[in-house]
């Protein structure tokens, strides 16, 4: 259930009927007994910092460049560029679900993704 | 709008707090929240080194929410920092200064903590912004078996149940 950049549901009652939205899909919750909530999460808390992936790169590179002045500049580019999408790290994923409950069953709703259960799922 | 939802990493006797919801939790053998290469765990000759503990809670900065509930966190169920190399968690309610820790007793092993079955940080309701549930306090362990150098990093997920 991935959505990118995940929006939060709003959550909203009118003329008896429950809503959650996040500008792209809307759940409707007409059910006598039934709940409507946002189930949302941070996953990937602690990424690896990218410094510490980058630094031992740089270093062998400077160390080889010290070396080989003369190091041809295509070689010089991609080893660069090489070191550059290395610091790319994965952000935090977002999940932002809305989850109806009906008679014990669940339907939890992303941008995507609809899943019915009766299992207690987590992002 | 919903809950801007921060993990926030305190430390010291003062709880100085550091956003730590897009950044890196550094276990070390001191009690600050910088993310450095200084006073590094080591691998004990026998033994094990423990590291100080790291108290994280949930903070709520902002937004527009009623309540919180069900505040839970988790991990992917599989320990990626290689051979002898631990992560313990346990849920505390009132802040102390972190200290070094010297066993696991009264700590679970982290990745026991899965989606399925989490680690329970406050049934809730929570109301208004600061900070909501326990602190999640975790330690990590550095046995003789370890290999020297960074440890992989690994997944942590807080989730919640919000209307």
């Amino acid at each position: 259930m991935k959505s990118d950049p995940p929006v939060p549901f709003e959550l909203a009652e009118r003329e008896g009927l429950r809503y959650a939205s996040n500008g792209r899909t809307t759940v409707i919750l007409q059910a006598d007994g039934a709940t409507l909530k946002r189930r949302r999460g941070i996953k990937g808390i602690s990424p690896k910092p990218p410094g510490e992936t980058v630094l031992p790169m740089l270093n062998e590179l400077a160390g080889e460049v010290l070396k080989r002045l003369d190091m041809p500049s295509e070689e010089l580019a991609a080893r660069v560029a090489v070191i550059g999408a290395a610091a790319h790290v994965a952000k935090p994923e977002r999940s932002e679900w809305a989850v109806c409950e009906v008679d014990g069953i669940r339907i939890y709703v992303d941008a995507d993704t609809v899943i019915v259960t009766r299992k207690d799922l987590m992002p | 709008m919903a809950a801007t939802v921060q993990i926030l990493e305190k430390n010291g006797a003062g709880a100085t707090t550091t956003d730590k919801t897009s950044g890196t939790v550094r276990f070390k053998n001191a009690d600050d929240s910088t993310v450095d290469l200084n006073d590094p765990m080591v691998v004990p000759g026998s033994g094990t080194d423990y590291s100080y503990e790291k108290w994280l809670i949930a903070n709520v900065s902002g937004g527009s929410y009623t309540q919180i509930t069900n505040l839970v966190a988790y991990s992917d169920g599989a320990n990626g920092m290689g051979t002898g190399v631990g992560l313990y968690a346990k849920a505390v309610a009132s802040y102390a200064t972190p200290a070094e820790g010297t066993s696991t007793s009264g700590y679970t092993d982290f990745f026991s903590y899965t989606s399925g079955s989490p680690l329970t940080l406050g049934a809730g309701p929570f109301t208004s912004t600061g900070e909501k549930g326990d602190h999640l306090v975790m330690l990590c362990t550095v046995a003789s078996t370890a290999s020297g150098g960074l440890t992989a990093s690994e997944t942590l997920t807080l989730a919640w149940d919000e209307i």
